[in-house]
């Protein structure tokens, strides 16, 4: 028989019984199987069977750990099943329709073409979604970096929201257009956020 | 492109199940072994096939067949030596936990209960997973916007891959290390550019998690504290939600616990190897976000004083050796990225937004008390009880205080909890914004860890 050299306790002072777990431990040990505290070898039996046997006395009851057991089991289920069960969309919402629109520029437009992501808000200055609309504007923006990656996206500032005459940075496939000043000839509510390649509009959400 | 797809994750993890066995090798004690192996087989080939990506792409390749063919190769020799090695070897190494041959031999009906419900635990959160991965096939935000974009960027852009890293992009996160882009970009390479490589990449990370856990705790402390601690983990609400979206902190935390996990198998004997992929470990953690590097430095610095106070300081310095030749090959890279590639380890703070100087955030009691109390309130499970679950069932299983003193992953897993409310608290960026977009996420990294800590602390049920 090997005799056990510690493992998560390897740490301790080295102080050991003969067994290899500390002496304090043992002591531990020893209280809870002094007089009185129970008698593990009548506990866990089943219709004559023994759930736990014997040989378990050598490190406590058994049935602290089927308790424990049991309960993080029921804990994890219990997690798990209002997780499945949660209530999903049933419709694909509009960042689906937009990775589609986007998806399309991506494989259909070619590249060199310029591509116009009008969307209200400037990107690079919105970090802290000062408001909604403008934080679901922004991300928008991201969508199209990831989507038409290895195409960059760059911002584009234009002060009106409506048909922005783009200015093709040099090199740049496509383009996005924001509003630098929403701040004072800020779109409104009912502005649009568009997506149009080749004077066809692939994507059209209202601003809320 | 499924038969390649297994192909590419293999033959790395092929490598990593050899030295999966100096953590979870043939004398650690519990049935659960097998499944802490084949668990530290997947990180460990995930963190070396990320590595050697790198080295590709640096050296002038890029992600096309080519790289397919001398990437397979390459694996296919270090998994066929390894084997050979190991056959030719006159004895398996053992690991330093071992228990009677007797105890081994039988099995009781606690420890087969304990099976049966960390098995019905593993299949309903590998259920939740795949059924909330299906919902967001490009994860959460941080992975379309920074991960899996610059995965994108790596195998669509060709020999043009930096532009991932130009000024234009400077938005999202491009200070990030590099594990997860290029493990998807890698796997991408292989079979094509699929959702599917991502979202797997997600689940495998989390489960592994799991498994290393359970193994860790069962190997110290018996099946039923390993299952116990397994089922929390996986019960953990913004575990399993992190996972699903492919958050980079579900692979972190997986990295971390198996790094302490290996440290605590090193036991008194100290084995080099054990402690040297224990280091490996550590630098794949900070290869994966930088909050690794937090980790890894606690980490070390807990198992040195650790070991210094039970074995003397000459001994310490010779694992701090061992520690640095595993971490070695992850701290070189992460260093050609940030001098070579990518210096920022931070995005750049939007133009006019003035922060607080350091020094009022630092002498601000107000910051420091919503960093502390926000990041608590945050903290995983938090709102249904699980930490106040964790406890009760540790201390009804027996947890001993003296063993909790000595615990390496209680003391790192809390270390970096800590270390992490404190950057909420000096953060330069607006704290209530910050707490609210990230401290969610950041939480669930040292959390395997204090499991393993807390559960392998309880009293060895045989």
């Amino acid at each position: 028989m090997m005799p056990r050299q510690g493992g998560v306790h390897a740490f301790s002072d080295g102080v050991r019984s003969p067994h290899g777990r500390p002496r304090r431990a043992l002591r531990d040990f020893d209280r809870r199987q002094a007089p009185g505290a129970g008698d593990s070898s009548s506990r866990g039996t089943r219709g004559g069977r023994q759930l736990f046997p014997r040989g378990r006395d050598v490190t406590g009851p058994g049935w602290r750990e089927a308790v424990a057991v049991v309960v993080a089991a029921a804990f994890a289920v219990i997690v798990s099943a209002r997780t499945v069960l949660r209530v999903k969309p049933s419709s694909p919402g509009e960042e689906e329709r937009y990775d589609r629109a986007l998806e399309r520029v991506r494989t259909e437009v070619p590249h060199g073409a310029s591509v116009d992501v009008l969307v209200r808000g400037d990107p690079t200055d919105v970090r802290f979604g000062e408001s909604a609309a403008t934080a679901e504007d922004v991300v928008l923006w991201y969508r199209a970096q990831y989507v038409l990656a290895p195409s960059i996206v760059r911002p584009f500032p234009v002060t009106a929201c409506d048909a922005p005459e783009p200015v093709l940075p040099g090199g740049a496939r496509y383009l996005l257009a924001g509003d630098a000043q929403r701040s004072g000839t800020a779109c409104g509510a009912g502005s649009k956020v568009l997506l149009r390649a080749g004077g066809l509009t692939l994507f059209e959400v209202e601003a809320r | 492109m499924k038969a390649l797809l297994v192909l590419g994750l293999a033959l790395p993890a092929w490598c990593g199940w050899h030295l999966s066995r100096w953590v979870f090798g043939p004398g650690a004690q519990g049935r659960f072994a097998g499944l802490g192996r084949v668990s530290v087989a997947f990180l460990v080939g995930v963190g070396l096939s990320s590595l050697t990506t790198f080295l590709w792409l640096v050296v002038g390749g890029a992600l096309d067949p080519s790289f397919v063919v001398a990437d397979s190769l390459l694996f296919a020799c270090i998994g066929a030596g390894s084997e050979l090695l190991n056959r030719k070897g006159s004895r398996e190494p053992k690991s330093s936990v071992r228990m009677s041959d007797s105890a081994r031999s039988q099995g009781t009906a606690l420890d087969t209960l304990s099976a049966s419900l960390l098995a019905l635990g593993f299949a309903l959160a590998l259920w939740s997973l795949t059924d909330m991965s299906w919902e967001h096939l490009h994860g959460g935000w941080d992975a379309w916007a920074f991960l899996n974009q610059r995965a994108r960027f790596l195998v669509r852009a060709g020999h043009g891959w930096k532009a991932a890293f130009g000024p234009d992009l400077a938005w999202s996160q491009v200070g990030y290390p590099l594990l997860l882009p290029l493990s998807v970009a890698r796997a991408w390479t292989y079979v094509g550019e699929t959702q599917a490589v991502p979202l797997v990449l997600g689940i495998a990370f989390t489960l592994s998690a799991a498994g290393v856990l359970v193994a860790g705790v069962a190997t110290h402390a018996g099946c039923a504290a390993g299952s116990v601690a397994g089922l929390l983990l996986l019960g953990t609400p913004g575990f399993i939600v992190a996972g699903s979206y492919q958050y980079a902190d579900v692979p972190l935390a997986s990295l971390l616990v198996a790094a302490l996990a290996a440290l605590q198998s090193a036991g008194p004997a100290r084995k080099p190897a054990t402690i040297a992929l224990g280091g490996a470990l550590l630098g794949f953690a900070g290869w994966t976000k930088n909050e690794g590097i937090l980790a890894g430095a606690l980490a070390v610095a807990t198992f040195w004083v650790l070991v210094a106070r039970s074995a003397g300081i000459r001994a310490a310095l010779r694992d701090l050796g061992w520690l640095a030749v595993g971490a070695a090959p992850s701290a070189l890279v992460w260093l050609v990225f940030h001098v070579r590639i990518e210096r920022s380890l931070m995005p750049g703070l939007p133009a006019g937004y003035v922060a607080p100087s350091l020094r009022d955030r630092i002498l601000d009691p107000n910051r420091w008390a919503v960093a502390f109390r926000e990041f608590s309130r945050l903290s995983p499970g938090m709102h249904i009880g699980v930490p106040c679950l964790a406890i009760g069932l540790a201390i009804l299983l027996g947890v001993r205080s003296r063993a909790l003193v000595v615990s390496i992953a209680l003391w790192t897993g809390v270390g970096l909890w800590i270390g992490v409310a404190i950057f909420f608290a000096l953060t330069p960026w607006p704290l209530e914004w910050h707490l609210r977009t990230a401290a969610e996420r950041l939480a669930l990294q040292p959390w395997p860890a204090i499991l393993l800590g807390l559960f392998g602390s309880t009293r060895v049920d045989r």
